[in-house]
């Protein structure tokens, strides 16, 4: 530390010149002082009486010159305060910083005596990197959940800084840590932050380290990195922790199988009891099994239940703890949820006029049950009366579309009202493939298209498959109806010859026919994206015009249920140790001078006041001393 | 007129009080062990209930129907001295409460009982540095000298700046006849009045002071920030008075009264405080009974 740095300095000292202004209260108040003449029989008391004031204490002679003295000590405190005086403080923060808060559900665990969370500890910490952020210097505050949210930009009012760390709150969510960094190196160059020097504090249990390398693993590695100084200021203490892992159900030939795992993060060994229960409709829960566990430190345990009726069900598993013990500290994964619907059998209408390919792999689809139509010699097409759920028009096109919301595929369409055809392209290699679902493990590499229809697609039709002359796959949703197109016959292709083929045609059925889908609604990764951040547990989307769909969420992250506290985090590939208050910061002292110097003008003002009250009072008293004052 | 007839007759009928003193030389009506050692006649007075029926003067009596105490030469008198100060600051307050008018009721109250007691009275005016011969009175005996008093009396004016010591030694030097003192002042003089008593007191002489303020010196209705002017000395001094400092006033008043009055008790001296606001009569008769000056 340098030594010019030890002693209070002046952010603004030109202010000081205001100090100026002592010069005309001085002269104002030597004005305002022109006593008024009063004749004495004899001055000799006066002079003994001033004489035994000054003997007595300075302070007597300063209350009369009171007045004056509350006028320079207000001068004094707001020009100080104007000049900004500040005293070094050891900070972390010393300049412009971006703090990123973590707000994930790790830091929702319960550790303090009254059951303060790590988040509230993480706040508190933000909060005092905030009282310390020196005068010119902005923050910008952004809080690690999925999705990151920007608390606040390039920010220099501290008032503001506390408002928006109010504001912000953990949620039961694994954050997006790449998102998050991704935002974070974003703020750092939003308008107002200086890039030069700006540093990064993490705040938060550490829990990043372990999503690196998890990363790195992965298909798409990725490196947490920023783009300046990083700083980790860890918060929590090392809190065992009991977690469910995973709960799963599925078919088996010996009815509906349950899959679930409990896992000891902790570093001593835990006991506790797995209970799982079942619910059927709005009946009460039903109690399947309870087990007690012993886990030692680290390692999982799994229960299987065999045979479990193949009908709707909600089933939960809840880690309790023995008796004579207390529960965890973070009951957010004490408990699993999953959804158990049967596999509907999705009733199918193949209007062709032969097509082995199709047929036999419909025949080999589970949960499709296939019809065919035969197309009449004349006249046209007409669909029968019962209600399919997949309508599959190879190489013909309905004069009316089939009701809503049964599902279309059209593979080969002609030129109809549904679909216009403009024209046919032999233009079909290479082919480029969408990121799709119903793309996924499907190696188009090998297939060739002899030629395919060419078509004016509504904007609601989303090319899948497109190749140089044109779209090969189409799918999209329309009024409450999803439809696909293959632009090309399966005979004009070798498609039917490739792996490719079943694998996406059962990817098309699926999506066509999504109830069909036995795991379905049973999540494990939460609701849609858009209302994520709940907490575990069952929950029912309702939309209009279609029946409600049940989920099931649950916090399967060994990122968040592991609660140890990491020492170090890894970023950039370096090791970032706990940080210390190594820095210099700076607290400024203008608020204190403000509050003293309009304390100072209240004093003032109330002691003329009172003042004036008296004089006046006197005199309104002895109306017979003035005449003789006269 | 200082005071009326009835008043007059009423004072009369006080007698002032010497406890030492006794050099009497002339004949007097003061009680004394040596009364009527003389059997020369110097002079009448009217009788009062409780005088000696035996000194009466029948004759007179039967001639004029009216009964008159002879007096005789050798009947112990009393030399009763008034010192009057006639400074500057002695010139304040209004009518009534001005503090020379009320002084000079005072000597005048004191003068005349002196006189009808047949006391031998010298009345001295303190100003400047001395007492003034020109404006001194007496010796003066008898009580047809009253109104020759109460006209002398009526002349004077206050002024000027007094050195309340020195003019006192100044009186203390020409000698006066051992008696009774009275110094009748505001005593708001820089010097100590003491001093200058303690001359008169060497000689015999028994001393009463009578002090007398306006009602706005013992408790001033001033406030604010303030330049006194001193009427006495022209002297200015600035202050800034509120009801603490009003306060501090009435303490170092009573403090300082306090310490003129344990000089005074030094030498045997009676001491009064009058504040012009009473009636003067009733002060005579009532404050200065009190405080042992007549009876």
């Amino acid at each position: 530390m340098e030594g010019g740095y030890r002693y209070m300095s002046f952010l603004a000292p030109a202010w000081l010149w205001l100090g100026l202004l002592t010069v005309p209260i001085l002269i104002l108040y030597m004005l305002r002082l022109r006593r008024r003449e009063a004749p004495v029989s004899s001055i000799l008391l006066w002079r003994l009486l001033l004489r035994d004031q000054q003997a007595n204490a300075p302070w007597q002679k300063l209350e009369r010159n009171l007045l004056l003295f509350l006028q320079l000590l207000a001068l004094a405190a707001l020009v100080l305060a104007l000049a900004r005086p500040a005293l070094p403080v050891p900070s972390l923060v010393s300049g412009s910083v971006v703090v990123i808060l973590d707000g994930s559900a790790s830091m929702l665990a319960q550790e303090g005596r009254e059951g303060e969370t790590r988040f509230e500890a993480a706040h508190l910490a933000a909060l005092e990197l905030v009282s310390e952020l020196p005068a010119n210097a902005r923050m910008s505050l952004v809080l690690a959940g999925d999705p990151p949210q920007i608390l606040a930009a390039a920010e220099g009012d501290h008032a503001r800084l506390r408002q928006a760390l109010e504001s912000s709150q953990a949620a039961p969510v694994e954050a997006d840590w790449p998102a998050t960094l991704a935002l974070a190196a974003g703020a750092a160059s939003a308008p107002g932050q200086s890039e030069q020097g700006i540093e990064f504090i993490l705040i938060s249990d550490g829990g990043l380290s372990l999503a690196e390398h998890a990363g790195a693993g992965s298909s798409a590695p990725w490196r947490l990195n920023l783009p300046g100084r990083v700083r980790y200021l860890p918060v929590g203490g090392d809190a065992p922790n009991l977690a469910l892992s995973a709960l799963a159900l599925r078919p088996a030939e010996s009815g509906v199988q349950l899959f679930t795992q409990a896992h000891n993060y902790g570093p001593q060994p835990r006991q506790a009891i797995l209970a799982i229960y079942s619910q059927v409709g709005e009946a009460a829960e039903t109690l399947l099994e309870a087990r007690p566990l012993e886990l030692a430190p680290g390692a999982a345990q799994s229960v299987v239940l065999e045979g479990l009726p193949d009908s709707a069900a909600r089933y939960t598993a809840r880690l309790q703890p023995p008796r004579g013990q207390v529960a965890d500290s973070f009951p957010l994964d004490d408990a699993a949820y999953a959804i158990y619907t049967p596999a509907q059998v999705g009733r199918t209408l193949l209007v062709t006029p032969g097509n082995l390919f199709l047929e036999q792999l419909l025949a080999s689809l589970e949960g499709v049950q296939a019809f065919r139509l035969n197309l009449p010699a004349e006249g046209a097409l007409e669909l029968p009366a019962a209600d399919y759920d997949l309508y599959i028009f190879d190489g013909v096109a309905p004069a009316q579309p089939p009701p809503a919301p049964a599902s279309i595929l059209l593979i080969n369409p002609p030129d109809s009202p549904l679909l216009p055809v403009t024209g046919v392209f032999t233009a079909t290699q290479p082919a480029s493939l969408s990121a799709s679902a119903m793309l996924e493990a499907v190696d188009w590499s090998n297939v060739h298209i002899r030629q395919a229809r060419q078509m004016s697609q509504p904007a609601w039709l989303t090319p899948l498959i497109t190749a140089p002359g044109g779209a090969l796959l189409l799918a999209g949703e329309q009024d409450r109806r999803r439809m696909a197109v293959l632009s090309f016959a399966l005979q004009d292709s070798d498609l039917p010859l490739q792996t490719a083929y079943p694998i996406l045609m059962a990817n098309l059925v699926r999506y066509l026919l999504p109830a069909s889908d036995p795991l379905a609604s049973s999540s494990a990764a939460g609701l849609p994206s858009s209302v994520s951040g709940l907490p575990p547990g069952f929950y029912t989307l309702e939309r209009p015009d279609l029946p409600a769909l049940e989920y099931a969420v649950n916090l399967f992250s060994m990122l968040e249920s592991d609660l140890a506290i990491r020492p170090e985090i890894q970023l950039g590939g370096q090791s970032i140790p706990p940080a210390a208050s190594a820095e210099t910061g700076q607290r400024e002292l203008w608020p204190w001078l403000a509050g003293l110097g309009w304390l100072a003008l209240l004093a003032e003002w109330a002691l003329y006041q009172s003042r004036r009250r008296m004089i006046s009072g006197w005199r309104d008293l002895l109306p017979a001393w003035r005449a003789v004052s006269r | 007129m200082l005071f009326d007839e009835a008043t007059l007759r009423k004072l009369t009928r006080l007698t002032l009080i010497a406890n030492q003193v006794r050099a009497g030389r002339m004949k007097g009506e003061r009680r004394s062990s040596r009364r009527g050692a003389s059997l020369e006649f110097a002079d009448y007075r009217d009788y009062s209930p409780g005088d000696d029926l035996r000194r009466l003067d029948w004759k007179a009596y039967g001639r004029l129907d009216r009964a008159f105490l002879k007096l005789f030469e050798e009947e112990e008198d009393l030399a009763v001295h008034i010192l009057l100060d006639a400074s500057g600051s002695m010139d304040w307050g209004e009518g009534n409460t001005h503090k020379f008018t009320y002084a000079l009721r005072i000597a005048g109250a004191l003068g005349a009982i002196a006189l009808a007691e047949g006391d031998q009275l010298s009345v001295r005016l303190l100003r400047g540095q001395g007492a003034d011969p020109l404006e001194s009175l007496g010796p003066l005996r008898g009580s047809g000298n009253t109104l020759r008093l109460l006209r002398y009396l009526e002349g004077l004016r206050p002024s000027g700046e007094t050195n309340l010591s020195a003019a006192l030694r100044s009186a203390a030097a020409t000698r006066p006849r051992p008696g009774l003192v009275f110094l009748i002042s505001d005593l708001l003089s820089p010097s100590n009045f003491a001093d200058g008593l303690a001359a008169f007191l060497r000689r015999g002489s028994e001393a009463a002071v009578i002090q007398v303020l306006a009602p706005d010196e013992l408790d001033p209705p001033l406030a604010g920030d303030l330049r006194l002017l001193d009427v006495e000395t022209g002297a200015a001094q600035e202050v800034s008075l509120d009801s603490g400092a009003r306060r501090l006033y009435r303490q170092r008043l009573e403090a300082w009264q306090a310490e003129l009055q344990a000089s005074a008790l030094k030498y045997h001296a009676r001491w009064a405080t009058l504040s012009t606001a009473e009636p003067w009569d009733q002060v005579v008769q009532a404050s200065l009974w009190k405080a042992g000056i007549v009876i």
